[in-house]
Parts: structure tokens; C-alpha cells; sequence
């Protein structure tokens, strides 16, 4: 009997695992780094974390739109129990919710702050601030987390169904929003953290050696081996090698080294090149994954 | 309470799909959804070449991947071990379609309301047990072991898979008798009797853990 390769999930969940790993990394990085309000502020509030916003509500959308029943989303949050669609869904309201409460005092208007009453403050220096913002820092890390875990938790299809999916995808999250992070640094013209760039070049660098050690184990299962045929050989090899491997990992983690030991518009432009390779890596490596998820035989 | 469950005698099977037809029409499903849909693939070369046919269906799985993959709860397992599902609930993520490794979860994309017949052309009987006519664009959907014939017979004090009103439609249909279904917990059942004659059994996909409740028997 043949192989069998799952069509449901495409292009749009593609799309949507990519901002959820963007908005969750870059709340997570910007916070845990210190960051979040040195790199522009919109209506007083951190940039960053608009993005981080924005990019976790289109995605959230973009699955709603490829629902079969959209209007049934809320649903979604029942079966927290055993579902990572369902865990991923109360994590993305929890950001969202805790994230723009945490944000909201240092909203500004003019000179109007309407909600500087609130008793914290968005830099989480007060302890309800604090606490607002490590919940908020737990639920994006889920965001980022459980769109490979939705893949690797079944045991029907043996490329996903290992811990190292979601690792790569948690990764590839990180590498992709230290990319976007650096060129905030660049749009607000202040001197790029050298600490960001060594941070992004090790997690693509952790990126390579887990997609290889990926790629190199089971390939006794018929599944896998045909999964792994695909993208090493097959159809889907001159993406995976070129956009993924090549260009979204080796290359990055090669510009991370030289854009650290360099300045002015040598640094910028290697920054650049590395953060547009890093995203079109981050988005195909999830798409490709989804493509390769090949059943085996059923006997 | 019984645990239903089907066995499948591969070695009597002949390819006819009647039990993919009468599964069809039993549950009036829509145009392209198949629930029990018989595998045919050519094995070995000439002059030992052969037609292999694996009639497959929901295993109604003991540790069911659709069940723990879906974020609404439409699936559940009943205390009898056949898995359902309540459409109203599906919110259309298919997430169950990617977890069942036997490819038993169908996501019915056509238009509300379509079916086999149409609305005019119901077949009696099936309406009177209660089998779904009508289904609901952008939902799952799955063999739920004929759970109405099942019940049905239950309510009826028939026999369930000996009595042909109390047992699923593919397996009355076989004309090869190569389908026996019942309860696997009590040993007198046909199913447990056919499956301790015939020793040689498996299950499908046994990598994937689901404890299914479809046995196949072999050579």
C-alpha cells in the first residue's frame, strides 16, 4: 500500500503558525530583553508589541477565515484538556487580553493618557505590572509553541509527530523575530545591540542542528522516509534546501557572525539581508512541514 | 456494556465495495464522502501478481487521536466505544482529519443540506431510525458504526450484529460474509468467536497506538 499525503492544512495554517511564532516572539524577546520600550513608541505604547499585536490577531483571523464554521471559533476553547488547538486558543486570548491591559496605562493621546489611573504602568515596574507581564510572557511563549505541538502531539503522521517540530518552529519563531526586532533598531537609528545579534545567530545556528537531527532520525518509518524523500529529492528540495537550509539557516547564521564583529552600512545591510532570509526560512519551513505530513501504509 | 467492534476476514474479502455502496446509502452521505471506502492495490509481479482489498472504515479507536485532537468536543467515545460526533459542535479545524492515521474523519466542503437522494428521496427505514439525511457544510464527518441501527436494535431487544435491523449496514451487505461485528467483551459474541477460530489478526497502522476496534484477520 502507498503512502498518503494530508491535504487539509495548507497555505493559510502556514501563514498563521508564521505571525503566531513573529507576534509571540517578539513580545517574548522584547520583554525578557528589556527592550520592548526603546524602539519607538506609537500613541506612547512600545511598537514592538503593536506588531507583536498585530501579527497574533491576523493570524488568529486567518484561521478563523479557513475555519468550516468561523462563527463556532469560541467553541474552540472547550477541550484545553487534550487539544492543542483549544490550548493554543485560550493562550492567544490570555495574550491578548493581559498583554494590552499591561500596554494600556501608557497609552497616550496628544497629552491625554485616559487610562493612567490603572495602578501599574506598561514598563511593569509595580507588582501587578509584573505580574501582567509574565503571565502575558507564559501565554506567548504557548503562541509560539503549540502550533507545532498541534502537528507533533497525533502519532498518524511520523514526520510531526516529534518533539523537535515544535522545537524548530519555537526556534525559527525566535530567529524571526530577533531579525525583525534588529530592524527596529535600524528605524529608530539608535546603535544595534550586539547581545540581539550573537541572541539570533545562536538560535539559527540551534535551528540548524535540530532540522538535521530531524531529518536524520526514523527514517526506517515508510512515512517519514517519504516526507524526508520530498524535501531532500523530491518535489519540495529545491525550497527546503534553498529557502530553508541554505538561505533561512546557513547563510543567516554565517551574516549574524560577520554583522557582530562589523558596523555602519556594511552591519546594516547584512542585518537586512539576514532578517527578509530569516522570515521567507521561517514561513516556508512551516509550510513545507505541513506539505510533507505523509501518512504511511495502513498495513 | 458492550464494547462494538468489527472484525474484517481480509482472506474472504472479494473487492466488491457493496459495503461501501450500502454504507452510502444506509447514511444518504453526500456526494464525495465515502465513510467506508475498500482499498485496492496491486501486490507482487507477474506471474505472482495479485488484488489486495482492505475494506476500511472508522476503527472506533479505544485511544482515539480525533477525540483528543479536537478543540470543540463534537467528538467523543460513548460508554459502547463508538466514537460520534455532533456536527452542531465542529467548528471545521480538521484537526481530527490529520490526527486519525486511517483517514475515517471527512471534512464535507459541498453545500448544506446536500445528500444522496435529496430531500424527497429519503429511504424510509433509515429516517425512521434516525440516520443522518442532511449534512452541514464545513463539518466532519465520520461512520459512526450505524450507531442508529445499533441503538434501534438495543431498544428493540434484537440481537446486535446477528439480527440484520441491529447491525451495521456494511456487514449485513457483505456478500462475501467477511464482516462480523459485536460486542469483543463478551466471548460468546460472533465477533469474539470468528476472532478465536481464526487466530491470525491484526490491526491497522499499529505505530500509530490507537487501539482500534476494527481487527483484520490474514493468512
Amino acid at each position: 500500500m502507498r503512502p498518503r499525503v494530508q491535504r487539509v492544512w495548507d497555505v493559510p495554517h502556514a501563514c498563521w503558525f508564521t505571525l503566531m511564532g513573529i507576534g509571540g516572539g517578539l513580545f517574548v524577546i522584547s520583554r525578557l530583553m528589556g527592550i520592548s520600550h526603546d524602539l519607538g513608541l506609537w500613541f506612547g505604547l512600545p511598537a514592538v508589541e503593536i506588531v507583536s499585536f498585530l501579527a497574533i490577531g491576523v493570524g488568529g483571523l486567518i484561521l478563523l477565515a479557513d475555519l468550516g464554521k468561523p462563527f463556532r471559533f469560541l467553541r474552540a476553547l472547550l477541550n484545553v484538556r487534550s487539544s492543542w488547538i483549544s490550548r493554543g486558543a485560550v493562550a492567544d486570548f490570555v495574550f491578548l487580553v493581559l498583554a494590552t491591559l499591561l500596554i494600556l496605562p501608557n497609552l497616550k493621546f496628544g497629552t491625554a493618557m485616559p487610562f493612567s489611573a490603572l495602578p501599574w504602568k506598561s514598563e511593569a515596574v509595580s507588582g501587578l505590572g509584573r505580574f501582567l507581564e509574565f503571565v502575558s510572557i507564559l501565554a506567548a511563549i504557548i503562541v509560539m509553541y503549540y502550533a507545532g505541538a498541534v502537528l507533533s502531539d497525533p502519532k498518524s503522521i511520523p514526520y510531526w509527530n516529534s518533539l523537535l517540530v515544535p522545537t524548530q518552529f519555537v526556534l525559527s519563531s525566535v530567529a524571526m523575530s530577533t531579525g525583525i526586532l534588529l530592524m527596529f533598531y535600524l528605524a529608530v537609528g539608535k546603535p544595534v545591540s550586539t547581545g540581539l545579534i550573537v541572541t539570533q545567530t545562536i538560535f539559527v545556528g540551534l535551528l540548524l542542528v535540530v532540522l538535521i537531527w530531524h531529518l536524520s532520525t526514523r527514517r526506517e518509518n515508510p512515512g517519514k522516509a517519504e516526507s524526508v524523500r520530498l524535501l531532500l529529492r523530491g518535489k519540495y528540495r529545491g525550497l527546503f534546501i534553498g529557502a530553508v537550509l541554505v538561505s533561512g539557516t546557513i547563510i543567516p547564521f554565517i551574516l549574524g557572525w560577520v554583522a557582530a564583529v562589523t558596523s555602519g552600512a556594511a552591519q546594516v545591510a547584512w542585518l537586512v539581508i539576514s532578517a527578509i532570509l530569516l522570515l521567507i526560512q521561517g514561513y516556508y519551513l512551516r509550510l513545507l512541514t505541513l506539505r510533507v505530513g505523509i501518512y504511511p501504509p495502513l498495513r | 456494556m458492550p464494547r462494538w467492534g468489527m472484525v474484517i476476514d481480509l482472506t474472504k474479502c472479494v473487492g466488491c465495495d457493496a459495503c461501501t455502496v450500502a454504507c452510502k446509502l444506509e447514511n444518504q452521505t453526500p456526494g464525495d464522502i465515502w465513510y467506508a471506502p475498500v482499498i485496492q492495490e496491486e501486490v507482487g509481479q507477474y506471474p505472482n501478481a495479485r488484488m489486495v482489498f482492505v475494506p476500511t472504515l472508522c476503527m472506533h479507536c479505544e485511544d482515539a487521536p480525533c477525540v483528543r485532537a479536537c478543540p470543540t468536543k463534537a467528538l467523543m467515545r460513548r460508554d459502547d466505544g463508538i466514537v460520534m460526533y455532533e456536527e452542531d459542535k465542529c467548528c471545521g479545524s480538521r484537526a481530527c482529519v490529520t490526527a486519525c492515521p486511517y483517514d475515517a474523519a471527512k471534512f464535507f466542503e459541498g453545500e448544506t443540506g446536500e445528500s444522496l437522494f435529496g430531500d424527497e428521496h429519503t429511504l424510509p427505514t433509515v429516517a425512521d431510525r434516525g440516520a443522518r439525511r442532511k449534512y452541514d457544510a464545513g463539518t466532519v464527518q465520520k461512520c459512526t458504526f450505524c450507531s442508529h441501527r445499533v441503538d434501534h436494535g438495543m431498544d428493540q431487544g434484537l440481537q446486535v450484529g446477528v439480527d440484520r435491523e441491529a447491525t451495521p449496514a456494511c456487514v449485513v451487505t457483505c456478500p462475501a460474509e467477511c464482516r462480523i461485528f459485536g460486542d469483543l467483551d463478551d466471548p460468546a459474541s460472533n465477533a469474539s468467536r470468528y476472532l478465536r477460530e481464526r487466530g491470525n489478526n491484526e490491526v491497522l497502522r499499529p505505530d500509530a497506538q490507537t487501539r482500534p476496534k476494527v481487527i483484520y484477520v490474514v493468512d
